[in-house]
C-alpha cells in the first residue's frame, strides 16, 4: 500500500517513519507547508509542495520539492492528514475526489470526514470505509484503557487530565509556571461515548508547564463487582506497561528511560498504575506520550481501510515492525524490551 | 556511529564499579556502539577499569563531573577554533537534571547559581573562566562561549555540528532536530550555532550538548587505555 502524509510536524514525522517501517507499506511521500524540524533532519524524505510557500520554503533550505499536493495524492493508495488541527475538511474532498482511502488524525471533530475509529474497541467499524476519524492521543489511551479492561464490563468512567502546555518542539506556547483548568467537560467524554456502546465518560482536564507527557487519574465504574478480574484483564492487555504500585511514580523519569532506550524516546506503550479501592472500581493513573502513543493505531487503522479482517494480525504487523524501528540496533533489542516490562 | 574495536572482547570488558550518576547512561552507550560496560556494586568513590592490567580512572562526581562534560565539549569546540584560541570566558546552563535521573530538587522557576568554574591547563595559554548556572531545563547543556585569540576563524570537524539558524534559536527546536536524526535523546555531538566575531579577537558562538559527549570520550579513553596507548589532551 502506498501512504501519503500530510504534515511533518510532530504526528506527521512519527507517522512517516512508522510508515517506512512496515514491511507492506510504501511512503509516497509527505505534503509539507514548511521547512520545519522534521524536514530538516530528514531531507532526503520525497516531499511535496502544499502551497506556493513550501515550494520557497523547502528550495530555501536545500530541498527540491516532488511536486504539489495533487501530485502526491495521486502517487498514493492511502492519505493519513496530520495537518493542523481542525483543518483536515479542507482537504476531504480533494482525497473523496481523487478515491484515495483517507484517515484524519488528532481527534477532527467534522463527521462529515468519516466515523470516529479507535482500532482496540472498534476496528471493524473502519473496513469498507472511504475515510476514517482517528481519536486524540488522550481519547486513544483512554480508549486502550477501557479495552484493556473489557468494554462490555465499564459503565462509566470519570477521568481528569494533566496535559502537557506545549509539544517538545514548541518553546513559544504554553504557561510558564501555572495550571490552567477548565471545569467544562472536555470532547474526550463523548469521544468515549462515541467509540463505546453504552458507556458514560466525563473528562476534564488542565494544562501544566511540561513536555514529558499526559498523566490522567481514571475511575473507572464498572457494571458487577469484578475489578479483580478486569485489573487482571488490563496487566495482559497489549500496548499497556503495568507501573508498580508501591511506591510514587515520575513521569520525567519514565520518559528518561525511553529516551535512553529508543531512537526518538518515543513511548508507544500507555503506562498505568492501578488501585483496586472497591469490588466494582478501578482507579489508574495513566501516563501516556502525547506526541508518539496515537501511531500504533493509526498503522492498525490504515491496515483496517486496506481491507485486513484480522485486527489481531494488523496489531502484530504494527506492533513487531515499530518495535524494529524505534529500538536501537539488534544488541540493544534485548535491553529495550526488558526495560518495556520494568518501568 | 562507528564501531570502536576491542570492546566486543570479553577479556577487554571494561566494569564501573561503586555509584555513578551516570552509569546507565555510560552502559547504554557502550552498549550502543556493540560494547559491554559491567556494572558493579562496590564501596568507595565510583571508578571505571578499562580492562585487565590497565590503569582504572576515577570517576568524578558533584562540581567535579560538572567540570569534565563542560571541559569535553569545550575542548571539541576549541579543537575547531584556528589558531587554537589561548582563553574561553562565558556562562553554561547547566540542566537542573541529570541525565540518568529525574529532577527531584528543582530550581523551579529558579535559577541557581553554582559558581565559577576555572578553565586552567594547558588547553588555553591565557585560561578562563565560566559562570554555571543551574535551571529548570532538562533537554541539553547550554553554553554561551567567547573565545579569545587573535584572527581566529572557526573550522567545524569532527563531533561538533553547525545548526541552521531556525534551529539554533531554542533548545526545543534544535534538541527534537538532534532526537530526529536518530541517535536517541544523548546525542554525541557539540551543537552549535553559527559563530559571530562580535569583536576583533573574539568568537562566540552558543553551544548545546548532552553528558553523551563526554561520555563518549571517556568509553574511548577507556579503550584506549585498554591498549597502553597514553591520551594526548589528558
Amino acid at each position: 500500500m502506498r501512504v501519503a502524509v500530510v504534515g511533518m510536524g510532530v504526528i506527521g514525522r512519527r507517522l512517516a517513519a512508522a510508515v517506512s517501517a512496515q514491511p507492506d507499506m510504501t511512503l509516497a511521500g509527505v505534503a509539507v507547508r514548511s521547512a520545519g524540524v522534521g524536514v530538516l533532519a530528514r531531507p532526503l524524505l520525497p516531499y511535496f509542495a502544499s502551497s506556493s510557500q513550501a515550494i520557497e520554503a523547502l528550495r530555501a533550505n536545500g530541498i527540491e520539492p516532488a511536486g504539489d499536493l495533487a501530485a502526491l495524492i495521486g502517487a498514493a493508495d492511502l492519505v493519513i492528514d496530520a495537518g493542523p488541527a481542525a483543518t483536515g475538511a479542507g482537504r476531504f474532498e480533494r482525497y473523496r475526489d481523487a478515491g484515495v482511502l483517507s484517515i484524519f488524525c488528532g481527534g477532527e471533530r467534522d463527521r462529515a470526514l468519516g466515523p470516529l475509529v479507535h482500532p482496540a474497541l472498534n476496528y471493524l467499524r473502519a473496513l469498507g470505509q472511504p475515510s476514517i476519524r482517528l481519536p486524540s492521543c488522550n481519547t486513544t489511551a483512554l480508549g486502550r484503557l477501557i479495552a484493556g479492561l473489557g468494554p462490555s464490563d465499564v459503565a462509566e468512567i470519570r477521568a481528569v487530565l494533566v496535559r502537557c502546555a506545549t509539544d517538545a518542539d514548541k518553546a513559544h506556547k504554553g504557561v510558564t509556571n501555572g495550571t490552567v483548568f477548565d471545569v467544562r467537560p472536555a470532547h474526550h467524554g463523548p469521544d468515549l461515548e462515541s467509540l463505546v456502546q453504552g458507556i458514560r465518560a466525563r473528562v476534564r482536564g488542565a494544562h501544566v508547564p511540561v513536555i514529558c507527557g499526559h498523566v490522567a487519574l481514571v475511575e473507572a465504574r464498572l457494571r458487577t463487582p469484578v475489578a479483580t478480574a478486569a485489573a487482571g484483564r488490563i496487566s495482559r492487555a497489549r500496548r499497556v506497561v503495568l507501573l508498580p504500585q508501591d511506591q510514587p511514580q515520575n513521569t520525567a523519569q519514565i520518559k528518561a528511560r525511553a529516551y535512553r532506550t529508543t531512537r526518538r524516546g518515543d513511548r508507544y506503550e500507555l503506562a498505568v498504575q492501578l488501585a483496586i479501592d472497591d469490588p466494582d472500581t478501578i482507579t489508574a493513573w495513566i501516563s501516556l506520550d502525547n506526541e508518539a502513543i496515537t501511531i500504533p493505531e493509526a498503522i492498525d487503522a490504515m491496515r483496517a481501510l486496506s481491507g485486513i479482517e484480522d485486527a489481531e494480525l494488523a496489531r502484530d504487523l504494527t506492533d513487531a515492525a515499530l518495535l524494529r524501528a524505534s529500538a536501537f540496533p539488534p544488541e540493544q533489542m534485548e535491553v529495550s524490551v526488558a526495560r518495556r516490562h520494568h518501568l | 556511529m562507528p564501531r570502536p574495536a576491542g570492546l566486543t572482547d570479553p577479556m577487554a570488558s571494561p566494569v564501573l564499579l561503586g555509584d555513578w550518576p551516570l552509569a546507565c547512561v555510560l552502559a547504554e552507550l557502550s552498549a550502543r556502539q556493540g560494547g559491554r560496560l559491567v556494572l558493579r556494586d562496590a564501596v568507595g568513590p565510583a571508578r571505571l577499569e578499562c580492562g585487565r592490567g590497565s590503569p582504572v580512572i576515577q570517576l568524578p562526581g558533584g562540581a567535579g563531573l560538572r567540570q569534565a562534560i563542560i571541559e569535553a565539549a569545550l575542548r571539541s569546540i576549541a579543537r575547531c577554533i584556528e589558531p587554537y584560541p589561548a582563553g574561553v570566558s562565558g556562562t553554561v546552563l547547566v540542566p537542573a537534571a541529570g541525565v540518568c535521573g529525574a529532577a527531584s530538587s528543582g530550581p523551579i522557576d529558579a535559577i541557581r547559581d553554582v559558581g565559577i568554574m576555572r578553565v586552567e591547563g594547558p588547553q588555553f595559554a591565557a585560561g578562563g573562566a565560566l559562570r554555571l548556572l543551574q535551571v529548570q531545563h532538562t533537554r541539553c547543556w547550554v553554553a554561551s562561549l567567547a573565545f579569545a585569540g587573535n584572527d581566529v576563524a572557526f573550522c567545524p570537524t569532527g563531533m561538533l555540528r553547525v545548526l541552521p539558524d531556525p534551529l539554533a534559536a531554542d533548545t526545543a527546536r534544535a534538541t527534537q532536530f538532534m532526537l530526529d536524526l536518530g541517535d536517541g535523546f544523548y546525542w554525541p555531538e557539540v551543537v552549535v550555532g553559527r559563530p559571530e566575531q562580535s569583536q576583533p579577537g573574539r568568537l562566540d558562538l552558543l553551544a548545546m550538548f548532552t553528558e553523551a559527549h563526554y561520555l563518549n570520550q571517556l568509553l574511548a579513553g577507556c579503550l584506549r587505555r585498554s591498549e597502553g596507548e597514553i591520551l594526548p589532551c589528558e
